[in-house]
């Protein structure tokens, strides 16, 4: 069942490691992607992954375009980090629409727990301010296997565990920001709890469900906001243990509730009535 | 570097000859359309396995429509389900596959929807044997525009272990047969 998709993906194996000499030789401060479609040159589009103390950004060559209409476009990147310790891939489509969406699988293949964070910040084309119709929200949602196994040798179950590394206490956190080199202002729309499994005591590993978890939308902070930024940080046990993990943060209209179209369609039936009154009088 | 115009996957695993194989992967359909992917992880079982086996596969995830438009995400294996485990020499299905098909249509913005988890539970395993290798093979369609998997799961293979009856009927005869051991030498010594 060997396809071609698996062929390259056994192909692009081999410029990643190259690409983190790259990375670590350079020291390069935090890359962003700036891109020009129909004569507009829109600066923002960036990605990173930190691991431990160990921080990967994800170079403009990265990143396509996806998706381009006037002044803007979508683009989307994918991203690999091998090392002995541990295996990382990110991929996500930024998307000034916007919206941010994401995905990423680790390894921990090291003997110990290790902090990962993964950032992703795209443009906001046009600007947008809150307070107004547009809300925040973010999802996040994948699996966790524990491989069962203390160490390479051992056949007993350790156990798994992934455990937000933000102050929120969540996994993800989309920040907002006027400026690239401004503050971020966190959009208080954090999603994805902390999970813990204990040892099964199987030779056998155990995959678990990291079940849906949602945030929003909720209003944005008041301001005019111009890079829409999500982080998700977590530190994941070792021994093997995998998290693959998908998810999204986008802004967008807050939906009415139905009882909102009811109750506009009753006074404007109550309008109708009292216009209707006078002319019969 | 992992970037390809069209699709984008990377497939992190744990090969272990314990015998299983964990997995985890993560991938973005770029095109316009639907699009198949496959991957394949094997490890060889080290000591072979051969008699009686027990297997199990299990999937879990999460589905990412990106553009709100629908996502759908099917098996392409001829098991019907996307992950199917198997056995060589011979490539034996194990019979114990995971994951159904999944889709949900778009409501304009992008989403995420939990995928599983999905077990095979516990099964007879096919066949005596001996195997040398384990793989598994996750085979899906997924659709395009930017829709996403991210995957994690594990098939495994063990031999049916005695269970602890089987024990105490072994240590009750080897008792009465060193009692029958006994009795004689004693018989032999009062004549």
């Amino acid at each position: 069942m060997n396809d071609g998709i698996h062929e390259r993906s056994r192909m692009n194996r081999i410029p990643a490691v190259s690409l983190i000499a790259l990375c670590s030789a350079l020291a390069q401060p935090a890359l962003a992607a700036t891109l020009t479609v129909n004569g507009i040159t829109s600066d923002g589009y960036s990605a990173f992954v930190q691991v431990g103390a160990q921080r990967f950004d994800v170079p403009d060559a990265e990143f396509i375009v996806f998706e381009a209409s006037p002044g803007k476009q979508a683009v989307g990147f994918n991203f690999f980090v091998f090392d002995a310790a541990f295996d990382v891939s990110m991929n996500g489509i930024l998307n000034p629409d916007p919206g941010i969406s994401w995905g990423l699988s680790v390894t921990n293949a090291s003997g110990g727990p290790l902090g990962l964070t993964f950032g992703y910040t795209t443009p906001l084309l046009p600007a947008v301010s809150f307070p107004s119709l547009f809300g925040v929200s973010s999802q996040i949602s994948g699996g966790i296997t524990d491989t069962g196994r203390a160490t390479v040798t051992d056949a007993t179950g350790d156990g798994v565990s992934l455990a937000p590394l933000a102050g929120s206490g969540f996994v993800q956190n989309p920040a907002l920001q006027a400026a690239l080199a401004g503050p971020s202002t966190a959009a208080s729309v954090p999603s994805g709890s902390g999970f813990v499994r204990g040892a099964t005591g199987s030779t056998n590993p155990t995959t678990y469900d990291y079940t849906l978890f949602s945030s929003g939308p909720a209003s944005g902070p008041t301001g005019t906001w111009n890079f829409f930024s999500t982080e998700i940080a977590f530190s994941l046990s070792g021994n093997g243990d995998i998290a693959s993990l998908t998810g999204n943060a986008i802004i967008g209209e807050v939906p009415l509730p139905a009882a909102a179209w009811l109750m506009i369609g009753g006074l404007f039936g109550l309008v109708g009535v009292a216009r209707r009154k006078p002319l019969a009088a | 570097m992992g970037t390809d115009a069209t699709g984008a996957l990377s497939a992190p695993i744990v090969l272990n000859p314990d015998p299983s194989i964990a997995w985890g992967f993560t991938v973005t359909n770029f095109l316009p359309f639907t699009t198949n992917f496959s991957f394949t992880f094997s490890t060889p079982l080290v000591p072979t396995v051969s008699g009686p086996t027990v297997v199990s596969s299990e999937i879990s995830g999460g589905i990412t429509d990106a553009s709100g438009n629908n996502v759908s995400f099917a098996p392409t294996g001829a098991s019907g389900f996307v992950q199917s485990p198997s056995l060589n020499p011979g490539a034996v299905p194990t019979g114990a596959p995971s994951g159904p098909a999944f889709s949900a249509p778009g409501n304009g913005s992008a989403q995420t929807h939990s995928y599983g988890l999905f077990s095979s539970g516990l099964l007879a395993g096919p066949g005596t044997g001996p195997y040398t290798q384990l793989l598994t093979t996750v085979a899906f369609s997924l659709s395009g525009n930017g829709d996403k998997v991210s995957l994690t799961g594990n098939a495994t293979i063990n031999p049916v272990p005695l269970p602890a009856a089987a024990w105490l009927l072994l240590g009750g005869i080897a008792g009465l047969g060193a009692l029958a051991r006994r009795g004689r030498a004693a018989t032999v010594a009062s004549a």
